[in-house]
Order: structure tokens, then C-alpha cells, then sequence
């Protein structure tokens, strides 16, 4: 319970931050709008091949998104040397990093589904299918699971804006083909039979990253 | 384990390797049997896995010396880490051409989207961004942490990348090229294992060579620091004393 | 160092050349496609790769030694001096 209570603050004390500075959903939203629009004209797609692409381009668009919004998280505690507070507080290194994680994937999560109902009207899909809700929740957990502790290892480095997804893509590689895939079957509403066998992915993903980034977090931010 | 006894092993190990590369080179053009359905390109095979397998072994060693670092903190484990990411790192480079070179004459085509690829190629790519993340880590110290995080995560994630592409892949429509498996026979699995054992022999030289050389690199940078420091203390005495002499 | 490095250098002609030789006198005789230059250019990257990070690690292992020197004769001058 107190575990729960911790993240909770972590998780409160980054909202209210947002809410003041404004400075993650905006941008990161009208930028992952920006890369639909721009891969409408590099692919041009017809009515034909709309349901092939449209995962795709999907899940690039989010992607991208995440990663910079996962940069700004920490980037904002570095530059105000808040990170050090937050070392200080005495909250175990695990709650930190759930909390962490969870508000990543609160940020993200809004960015998705503002992003979902855009992109359903401008590649003329349905306009929100009920089962991307899960896909987007079990994908973005595992984005942000690896991105808590990849941003927070990022700062340490000199060049981080491009460290960042360096370390990061290769590692979210599982997480994207389960999320395309499954978003494909959604889209072009094939059998469900699969899709059981890509959230099972997805979940012991999720899983396995969340254990091995919380306990090792510990040695990202020490000091 | 001192180093003189490193050196010492390493000395011995050199003739070794070489006796063992001739020895496969040998085994792998010249004696083993033509595999009759592929030809003799099927030899690349002797080299190739081994490769494959040195690269394995080599980010194995990466992983469990990243964790002995974190728990232990002592500098050798992170000597040991880089030693073997850099040589692993190399490995799969050659592990990745050698068999880019293999793919075109049996299958037809330079590159596959298959499995084991697929992971390759990411296992590559984590393990030079996990040398980047040293080279440019804004503290020495820092870095090697960072490194070895990245050491653990990236381990762990190349059994999770094979089993998504393999789930990937049976759903994909296939092309009909694939690696498949070759039907080994007794003696050709005799060369592979011969080569195997040499590469990793080889493998293990690098390491500890590679090793040697990070330790006296960082051992000297130590000293170097303790040279600096002397020197300013002692100028510091000297501006002390003369200010003492001028009043 | 230097030795190790010319053994290296020597070894990777021994190996590559007579390898080769061999090779192409031995398959070329056969029916089967040899796709020769493909067994050659598999073989000759990975012993290039091994080459070259040899060379490599000599050149840094040369470097380091110079270093270690430089600062040898630097403390003997200032034990000298004082």
C-alpha cells in the first residue's frame, strides 16, 4: 500500500507538473499528427492498400512520438536538478521508477488517443475500435517501461537526443511488430485468432522488461 | 589471477590459434565431404556458425560480467565487460557478412527478414550503442554503469526479438527462400565442431588480450591523475614557502 | 608488440593464400556450381575481421607503451632535478 502511494506521488507530482509547463502532450501530439500527414504523401495510399499500410504507419508515427516525449521526462528533471530531489525523497528506487513509467505511459497514452480518432478520419478507418484500446495500453506499457530506464541512462551521455533511440529502438522491436501486427488484424478485422498469440507478446514483454528495468534502475540513477 | 599469468596463458594460446585456423582451414575446404545439395558453398557454414556462436558467447560473457559489476563494483568485471563487447561486436559484424555472403549463392537474395537475422542484426546494433554509450558517457565512472545496464537489458532482449520474429514470420506470407537445416553428417559435424572449438579458443586470446589492455589503460590513467595531483600539491608548497620567505 | 603484430600479418597470409590454392584446385574439378568467389569472400572477411582487429589492438597496445615511456624519462628528469 505504500508502495502504491509512493508511485502515486511520482506519478501526481509529474501531472501537475505538465499541467504547468505544458511542455510533453502538445508537442509530442502535433508532431505525431505531422508524421501521419507527412507518410500519407511518401506512401500514398489507395483504398486498396489502406488496411496493409495503415498499421504501419500507425505505429511509426507513435513511436517517434514516444521516444521524444520519453526524452522530455527526464531531460525536465535533469535541467532543474530536480533528479536529485527526487533521489533524496524517501521513496524506494522502485516506486520511483513505476512512477516514473506510469506517467510516461499517462503522456503517451493521451498523445495516442487524441492520435487514433485523427488518424482513423484522414486514412478513413473506423473511427475508434474497441479492442486498440488494449493493444495501445499493453504496447505503450512496454514502450514506457523501456523508455523510463533508457531516458534516465540517456542523460549521463553527451549526445542524448540521439542516444536515446539508439538504445531504445532496437530494444522496443518486439513490443512495435506485436502492436503492428495486432493493430493489422484489428483493422482489417481477419480472424481474432492471432491476436491472443500477440497480447500474450505483448503482456510477457511488458513483464519481463518491467522486472529487469525496476530492478536495475536502481544503478542508473545512483549517486 | 595476475596479469603475468594472463600473459603468460596468451603467449601459449597465440601458436594455438594459429595451429587451429590452419587446421580448420584445412578441415573445412579441403577434407569435409560436399554437401550435395547446396555444393561447396555449403563450406561457408564451417566459419560461419562458429562465428555466430564466438559472437554469443562473447555478449554471454558481456551480460554476466555486467552483473558481477553492479553487485561487486570491481573494475575488472568492467574491463572484462568491454573486453568481450567489443570482440562480440566483431564477431557478429563477421558472423552478419559471412552469412550475407552465404545467402546470395544458396537462397538467392543478399538478406532475409528471418529469425535468427533479424535478432542479429538488433544484437548488433544494441552492442554498439552500448560502446557508444561509454565513449560518450559524460563521466568516466558513469559510464561503465550506464554500459553495464545496457549489458543486462540488451541480453535479455535478443531471446524476446527471435521468438516475435518467429511468431512474425508464421503468420507472414513466406517467401519461399529460408535457411533451412542441413543434414549433418558425421564428419561434417566433426569440422563444426573442430571449428567451433578453435574460434572460441581464438575468441578467449582476443578477450584476455583485449583485457590486459583496458586494465593497463586504465591503471595508467590512475597514475597519471596521482602524477598531476603531486605536481600541484608541490607547487602549491613552493608558492607557500616563498610567501613565507617574502615576509 | 611489433611481433605480434607481424605474426598476426603472417599468419592471415598463410592462411588466406594457401587456402585458397587449395581450394580452387580441389572444388574446380567437380560438377557442381563452386561459386568459388563466395567461398573466397566469406572466408577472406572473416579473416580480414580477425586481421584487422589485431592490428588494430596492437596499434592502441603500441601507443599505450610510447605513453608509458614518455612519462618513464619525464620522472627520471625530475628525480634528476631535485
Amino acid at each position: 500500500m505504500e508502495f502504491a502511494r509512493q508511485v502515486w506521488t511520482i506519478v501526481w507530482k509529474d501531472i501537475i507538473v505538465e499541467a504547468r509547463s505544458r511542455q510533453i502532450v502538445a508537442p509530442v501530439l502535433v508532431f505525431a499528427v505531422l508524421v501521419l500527414v507527412i507518410f500519407n504523401f511518401a506512401l500514398s495510399p489507395t483504398s486498396s492498400n489502406i488496411p496493409q499500410l495503415a498499421p504501419g504507419v500507425l505505429w511509426v508515427s507513435f513511436t517517434f512520438a514516444g521516444v521524444l516525449s520519453v526524452n522530455r521526462s527526464f531531460v525536465l528533471e535533469n535541467e532543474n536538478g530536480s533528479i536529485l530531489g527526487l533521489m533524496l525523497s524517501p521513496v524506494s528506487r522502485e516506486a520511483l521508477f513505476t512512477g516514473k513509467m506510469l506517467s510516461n505511459l499517462i503522456f503517451i497514452g493521451a498523445v495516442e488517443l487524441v492520435t487514433v480518432p485523427v488518424f482513423s478520419v484522414l486514412f478513413n478507418q473506423e473511427l475508434f475500435p474497441p479492442m486498440l484500446l488494449v493493444v495501445l495500453f499493453l504496447a505503450t506499457s512496454g514502450f514506457s517501461a523501456v523508455g523510463s530506464i533508457f531516458a534516465a541512462l540517456a542523460i549521463n551521455t553527451r549526445f542524448r537526443e540521439i542516444m536515446l533511440p539508439l538504445l531504445m529502438f532496437p530494444v522496443v522491436v518486439p513490443v512495435i511488430i506485436s502492436a503492428v501486427k495486432a493493430t493489422e488484424i484489428i483493422l482489417t478485422s481477419s480472424p481474432a485468432g492471432d491476436m491472443i498469440k500477440w497480447l500474450e507478446m505483448l503482456v510477457a514483454f511488458d513483464l519481463i522488461f518491467f522486472l529487469i528495468a525496476a530492478v536495475a534502475f536502481e544503478y542508473v540513477i545512483e549517486e | 589471477m595476475t596479469t603475468k599469468h594472463l600473459e603468460k596463458i596468451n603467449s601459449l594460446l597465440l601458436p594455438v590459434c594459429f595451429a587451429g585456423v590452419l587446421l580448420v582451414m584445412y578441415m573445412a575446404l579441403g577434407w569435409a565431404p560436399l554437401e550435395t545439395t547446396e555444393g561447396h558453398v555449403q563450406r561457408i557454414f564451417y566459419v560461419h556458425v562458429p562465428v555466430s556462436w564466438s559472437a554469443f558467447v562473447a555478449f554471454f560473457v558481456v551480460f554476466v560480467s555486467s552483473i558481477l559489476f553492479l553487485i561487486k563494483r570491481s573494475e575488472k568485471w568492467d574491463w572484462l565487460a568491454v573486453s568481450a563487447a567489443e570482440l562480440g561486436l566483431l564477431m557478429t559484424t563477421l558472423s552478419l557478412i559471412s552469412g550475407i555472403i552465404w545467402g546470395r549463392p544458396t537462397w538467392g537474395v543478399w538478406w532475409v527478414w528471418d529469425p535468427r537475422l533479424t535478432s542479429t542484426l538488433l544484437m548488433w546494433m544494441i552492442y554498439v550503442a552500448y560502446l557508444m554509450v561509454r565513449a560518450y558517457s559524460s563521466e568516466a565512472g558513469r559510464g561503465s554503469r550506464m554500459a553495464a545496464v545496457i549489458g543486462i537489458i540488451g541480453f535479455a532482449d535478443v531471446p524476446v526479438v527471435y521468438y516475435s520474429v518467429v511468431w512474425w514470420q508464421n503468420i507472414h506470407p513466406q517467401p519461399l527462400i529460408r535457411p533451412g537445416n542441413l543434414e549433418l553428417t558425421g564428419s561434417m559435424a566433426l569440422v563444426l565442431l573442430t571449428s567451433t572449438i578453435v574460434f572460441t579458443i581464438f575468441l578467449f586470446y582476443l578477450i584476455s588480450r583485449r583485457f590486459l589492455l583496458e586494465k593497463a589503460t586504465s591503471e595508467l590513467a590512475v597514475m597519471k591523475r596521482t602524477l598531476r595531483e603531486e605536481e600541484q600539491d608541490a607547487r602549491i608548497a613552493k608558492i607557500k614557502i616563498d610567501r613565507a620567505e617574502n615576509k | 608488440m611489433r611481433r605480434f603484430v607481424l605474426a598476426a600479418a603472417f599468419a592471415s597470409i598463410l592462411v588466406m593464400l594457401p587456402g585458397y590454392a587449395f581450394a580452387s584446385a580441389s572444388l574446380q574439378v567437380e560438377q557442381h556450381p563452386t561459386n568459388l568467389r563466395y567461398i573466397f569472400a566469406a572466408f577472406m572477411a572473416i579473416w580480414a575481421g580477425y586481421f584487422l582487429y589485431a592490428l588494430f589492438m596492437g596499434w592502441r597496445e603500441l601507443k599505450l607503451r610510447r605513453y608509458v615511456e614518455e612519462l618513464q624519462t619525464l620522472l627520471k628528469d625530475r628525480a634528476k632535478k631535485s
